[in-house]
């Protein structure tokens, strides 16, 4: 009977971040593990031993995956791995990734030290703005009107017609007023990464990588235009976060 | 360094701990790949990924914005005449947006429905499941 003792090898890889790096005591990660760090060169992988791959990608794990990788980034640079990363043994990160990836990791570190990664969302009252488009564009009134009157059956393909106008006016506005927002928060962004939108009534989505010492600033510009655009657009903010839209492909 | 922003403090939602939605949508496809020579695996995970440029410039989608413009309640908007408001706007127009796949994969990840999503809507969606998954 050769039964082999199964010795757990494989390891869920978070991020980079430079060797010095003091992890929070206690720290855990994926499947409530610990998150330690494994060092070569100047560099670290930050990594939980996981015994079972093929059950990484759980919600708990995704979730586990940003807390890491966002709490650490509030002290420091990290570079985050695509989630659910995983590599056979600790000493080909040793011995074979961190060092053959030292300059990619060098750059990408400078690229995002003393900065913090915000995203921000701004999407339309659907309401306000089609209500702004009725009064703006004779045929999606008369489209309105008329579709009102008839059957669906009837009005069917007006009907679609009325949509396609209201989802091209989404888009024509949208592009106006995304620039006007980029406008106000790019110049205090070290960089901006716009994302494509989601939604037909979506403003814009973005990535902010900001340096720390604006962060205030910042924050009170996203205050001060969701502000100025009360009932018409309304914004999320996410972060401060791991600066996940700044990392290069490798 | 976490700060604790309160949600719907001033004029912006900043919800204060990440829901799984926003960490699908912000995490999804970024971040450094480690060459596959090193045999890395990337774990399978299962995700409904849409064309989401269909959803958008669907039928289904059209039909949903023509409702939401025949619900509306005119009188509640408020301010100019429309005759006024026409006179001081001009003519929508433009292309339709393209759009990522993200809806799909976070509607997997998350089990429910968006839950900024005020009017429930049944989007219609031609799910294709991707299974990230390298390994040598």
């Amino acid at each position: 009977m050769s039964e082999q003792q199964a010795v757990v090898t494989d390891q869920y890889v978070y991020g980079i971040v430079p060797a010095a790096t003091e992890l929070p005591p206690g720290l855990t990660g994926v499947n409530n593990s610990p998150v330690t760090k494994l060092e070569s060169g100047g560099y670290a992988a930050l990594v939980t031993p996981v015994d079972d791959p093929d059950s990484v990608g759980s919600p708990d794990n995704l979730l586990a995956h940003s807390r890491v990788l966002d709490g650490l980034s509030a002290d420091g640079p990290v570079l985050p791995m695509t989630f659910g990363t995983i590599v056979p043994d600790p000493e080909t990160i040793v011995n074979e990734v961190l060092p053959s990836m030292h300059e990619t990791y060098e750059e990408g570190l400078n690229r995002v030290e003393g900065a913090a990664q915000f995203t921000v969302r701004a999407r339309y009252d659907r309401e306000t703005v089609i209500a702004e488009m009725v009064a703006g564009n004779r045929e999606i009134a008369a489209l309105r009107e008329s579709t009102a009157s008839q059957s669906e059956e009837a009005s069917h393909y007006d009907r679609i017609r009325l949509g396609e106008l209201v989802v091209e006016g989404f888009g024509a506005k949208a592009a106006t007023d995304s620039a006007a927002i980029l406008d106000v928060l790019a110049p205090l962004s070290r960089e901006t990464a716009s994302r494509e939108s989601s939604q037909a009534d979506d403003v814009v989505e973005f990535a902010a990588l900001v340096d720390r010492d604006a962060i205030p600033q910042f924050e009170q510009a996203v205050e001060r235009v969701a502000k100025e655009n009360t009932g018409r657009i309304e914004f999320r903010l996410l972060g401060p976060q791991a600066p996940y839209d700044f990392v290069g492909e490798v | 360094m976490t700060t604790m922003s309160q949600s719907r403090s001033g004029y912006v939602d900043r919800p204060s701990s990440s829901s799984l939605a926003d960490v699908v949508e912000v995490i999804l496809d970024k971040g450094l790949v480690i060459d596959a020579y090193v045999r890395v695996s990337l774990v399978g995970i299962e995700v409904l990924t849409i064309d989401a440029r269909i959803v958008i410039a669907s039928v289904d989608t059209y039909l949903r914005f023509a409702e939401a413009t025949n619900r509306l309640d005119l009188t509640q908007q408020g301010g100019k005449d429309l005759p006024e408001l026409m006179e001081s706007m001009g003519e929508s127009g433009g292309k339709s947006k393209a759009s990522s796949a993200i809806s799909g994969a976070k509607e997997a990840l998350t089990g429910g429905n968006d839950d900024d999503d005020d009017e429930d809507e049944s989007r219609e969606r031609r799910p294709r499941k991707k299974v990230a998954s390298k390994s040598e």
